[in-house]
């Protein structure tokens, strides 16, 4: 039996049919794992969206009732005052929409537009009551404003964190092998982030700095 | 308490048995396997024709084959193959499941439930977690949500309690009330507690790898079949297709078994937890009266089907490849006067009114209580350990007493809280603000040093909040609420991203340096937020063991042991300090290396770097030095609430869970 095995000669292309299934499933188990990687990078960022969504609904849940104590007080200010409560609405819609696909360029570009236009009436309104010490020390005003500040500090802080989960998968699925396969699972396009508009930019340097 | 002791220790034995003989089944099947890979081998290198045939001569003349060199290394060769492709398996399935419960959690699709919102019944789910979290004294896991699932059930995932998750379904939530949810979350952190999702892991990689190999049998086979030349696979593929099926038939009946014990300790420590057996036993029932409804029917999820609270499947046809003991074993377990019948399926439970549904709105403005608290307020426990015998008996009814303690006033000291310090503890940005405060040094002139050094790292706003928090955590009760804030930050601080991590961790170590003499509470803490945070963010959740043995530790235990005593409140002589010492510390079998240090020798980086290496030490050793800083500390016969504290800050900081 040992001569049998001695003089066979070795199949070449059977090693060669060996080999290609071995690689077959090496790459099975890299696509599957590649799947599971943009899954869980996506739910990541949209998990984090659901953080800046918690903070701009506070800020926005906040809203009226500055206006209302504000409206005691400086009632023949109403055009600013309706300005601030439109542009809150305006940002609360635009929240919606972005919470529905919170890696959309154009729904996040809303929001960031939104929410600037928020801070900015936030500021005017800010800036005009400046000329009414009696709503200056009210309590309730105090506080409001001390509550937005904070607010703000939160939805920076969440914002970063947002925009660094957008990276990571805008990473990886630009990656090698990950760009190959992104396409075929649904994720074909990169996730914005969210932007702070120039408006909000010169705008949040004003609402912090607001004393009372 | 002794009683779940001895729970525990059975469990844990039979596991033991259980595990040598599925290490014993991997060795036997590898050896089965090798002379299959022989045979492959030869048919292998032979040509179509002639490949069974030379098969065949192999197997009637086994004995000369294997008397020549070439036999031998061939079976060698095909030993270390099997081995090699095993492991392999094992190891990729471990690296995918050990990349963090979050991971796995993620990939399910499931959501983060968060504190801001809109459903009620999620926010009744973060307060309970938060209970138990604080009652288990470890930090807030993150809680994801199955939301589209309307089957009940819930598993914890992860590798360690630092890197632990809480999958929880919809239908659980809408379906359970908060007595039963509780049992059920109790449930999921005594897995944590328990090792037990690391112990699933790795038998889950070993089956992978013997399953491996039947898959590769399988293979050969068809490919024999289909081809009309290739005879000489089909008869060694078969057999390795049935030597594989048979050993991962096997390995998967002993991993069922482990894990029903496992289920049964859960349930044993959910109770210990919660002292309410019919939280737990109620859940059970809703699970058993749900039926076919109750079950998990998404198809990601059942991939899960191992770790889930009770078995999602929806036959539970071979009930020894059930990886749950059967439901109404359980539930007698808990309650014996059950009559064994299921309730009818409920109507969903309209969720209670808890915390304030939005806490920013003008009116919740004001303090903000929440709802019963379970156990009656905490006083200070009298000195009398439960059991009679002295020695370890009595050790061990100290930390009995510090458990006990806590979980009666787990909800309590939630609810004592100053609501805009919950508030704070809850928010990411805040809670880096809070722990960040909680360190800050009373003293001005460091104070200043340590505002600067954060305002440098993480900007002046952290800053201005942690110094206004500082002001508020000094305030009389504030002061004994600290441990459960530090856990419920850390829990919040699971969420941050790697450049915001690292930004906190950088203002923490400069902090820490800018205080030369920081007091032992603080140390724990900074230790904590280090150790929880490194495991979350940094990487490798197992922390390497570096001690076996406490003898070259002498010097270290010393120095912890002295800080408990210098931390007693009552002025100590360096004499004084020496006796507690060294009679506290016998248990740590020491003998001559203990020596008391007085309050004036003892540098908070040396009681920092004593903390650091004890936390390397074999977790037998840890338990036993947590147990000697617990008797001293109620050396003088009274526990007291912030002596307790201290304790259980210590614990947690050397990553002991008190149970």
């Amino acid at each position: 039996m040992l001569h049998v095995l001695a003089e066979m000669p070795v199949q070449p292309w059977l090693i060669a049919v060996l080999a290609v299934a071995a690689v077959g499933i090496v790459l099975a188990l890299l696509a599957i794992s590649v799947y599971n990687a943009l899954v869980r990078y996506s739910t990541g960022y949209q998990n984090n969206f659901a953080q800046i969504d918690v903070q701009l609904k506070r800020r926005h849940d906040l809203i009226p009732n500055l206006v209302e104590v504000a409206k005691g007080y400086m009632g023949h200010e109403r055009g600013t005052l309706e300005a601030v409560i439109a542009a809150r609405n305006q940002a609360v819609s635009g929240l919606a929409a972005a919470k529905a696909n919170p890696g959309d360029a154009a729904a996040l570009a809303g929001l960031s537009g939104a929410e600037g236009a928020l801070s900015g009436a936030l500021g005017r309104l800010f800036a005009v009551a400046e000329a009414y010490p009696d709503l200056k020390a009210n309590a309730n005003m105090m506080q409001l404003s001390e509550e937005l500040t904070s607010t703000e500090n939160r939805i920076a802080f969440a914002r970063q964190a947002f925009n660094d989960a957008v990276t990571r998968f805008n990473q990886y699925r630009r990656s090698f092998p990950p760009i190959l396969l992104a396409g075929l699972f649904g994720y074909g396009q990169d996730a914005a982030m969210l932007e702070v508009t120039p408006t909000e930019r010169a705008s949040l340097q004003q609402v912090p700095a607001v004393k009372f | 308490m002794l009683d779940f002791q001895a729970q525990q220790d059975q469990a844990r034995r039979r596991t033991g048995v259980l595990l040598a003989m599925y290490a014993l089944g991997l060795v036997v099947v590898a050896a089965l396997t090798a002379p299959i890979f022989v045979l492959i081998l030869v048919a292998v290198t032979n040509s179509r024709s002639k490949s069974a045939e030379a098969v065949f001569h192999v197997l009637e003349h086994p004995v000369n084959f294997m008397a020549t060199g070439w036999g031998q290394t061939v079976l060698t060769g095909a030993a270390l193959f099997t081995a090699a492709v095993m492991l392999g398996a094992s190891l990729h399935r471990l690296a995918v499941l050990r990349g963090g419960g979050g991971v796995l959690a993620r990939e399910l699709g499931a959501s983060l439930a968060t504190a801001g919102s809109e459903d009620p019944q999620e926010r009744r789910l973060l307060n309970v977690v938060e209970e138990i979290a604080i009652a288990a004294s470890i930090p807030t896991p993150p809680v994801y949500v199955l939301r589209e699932e309307s089957g009940i059930n819930a598993f914890a995932a992860g590798y360690a309690p630092s890197d632990a998750v809480v999958v929880v379904t919809g239908g659980m939530l809408r379906r359970l009330n908060r007595e039963q949810l509780q049992g059920v979350v109790a449930h999921e952190f005594s897995h944590i507690l328990n090792g037990d999702m690391r112990l699933n892991i790795r038998l889950l990689a070993l089956l992978h790898g013997i399953a491996a190999l039947s898959l590769i049998g399988r293979v050969m086979l068809e490919s024999g079949r289909y081809s009309r030349k290739g005879g000489g696979l089909m008869l060694p593929g078969m057999a390795l297709l049935i030597i594989g099926a048979i050993g991962a038939g096997v390995a998967a009946l002993i991993r069922a078994a482990i894990s029903r014990q496992r289920e049964y300790l859960a349930d044993a420590s959910a109770v210990e937890f919660t002292r309410n057996p019919a939280g737990l036993a109620g859940a059970l029932k809703v699970v058993g009266g749900a039926g076919p409804h109750g079950r998990v029917t998404s198809a990601r999820a059942s991939q899960c089907n191992h770790m889930f609270f009770a078995d999602g499947r929806a036959s539970l046809a071979s009930s020894l490849l059930a990886s749950h003991p059967p439901l109404a074993d359980r539930i007698r377990r808990l309650d014996p006067t059950w009559d064994g019948r299921w309730p009818a399926s409920q109507v969903e439970e309209a969720p209670e009114v808890g915390r304030a549904a939005a806490p920013w709105a003008a009116a919740a403005l004001a303090d903000v209580r929440t709802s019963i608290p379970l156990a009656p307020a905490a006083t200070a426990v009298p000195a009398r350990p439960a059991a009679a015998n002295a020695g370890s008996a009595a050790v061990a009814g100290w930390s009995a007493q510090i458990v006990l303690q806590r979980v009666q006033s787990a909800r309590t000291r939630i609810d004592a809280i100053r609501p805009e310090l919950l508030a704070a503890a809850r928010d990411a940005f805040d809670a880096q603000a809070l722990l960040l405060g909680m360190l800050l040094s009373r003293r001005p002139e460091i104070a200043r040093a340590q505002a600067d050094a954060i305002a440098d790292t993480l900007g002046v706003a952290v800053q201005l909040r942690a110094t206004a928090l500082q002001r508020l955590l000094l305030v009389g009760e504030a002061k004994e609420t600290r441990l459960p804030l530090v856990l419920l930050a850390l829990g919040t601080l699971a969420n941050l991203s790697p450049p915001q991590y690292r930004k906190l961790r950088d203002a923490l170590d400069r902090v820490l340096a800018a205080n030369t003499k920081m007091d032992l509470f603080k140390l724990c803490v900074q230790r904590m937020i280090a150790a929880h945070l490194d495991a979350r963010h940094g990487g490798d959740a197992r922390a390497v063991v570096q001690y076996y043995s406490l003898a070259r530790l002498g010097p270290e235990c010393s120095t912890l042991l002295s800080a408990v005593a210098a931390a007693g409140g009552k002025e100590l002589t360096a004499e004084e300090t020496d006796v507690l010492v060294r009679r506290s510390g016998e248990p740590l079998k020491l003998p001559g290396l203990l020596r008391g240090r007085s309050a004036a020798e003892l540098r908070a980086v040396a009681i920092h770097d004593a903390l650091a290496r004890l936390g390397e030490a074999s977790a037998p050793l840890r338990r036993r030095v947590v147990e000697c800083c617990a008797t001293l500390a109620g050396a003088d016969e009274v526990l007291h609430h912030g002596e307790s504290e201290l304790v259980s800050a210590i614990a947690d900081a050397l990553r002991v869970p008190l149970m």
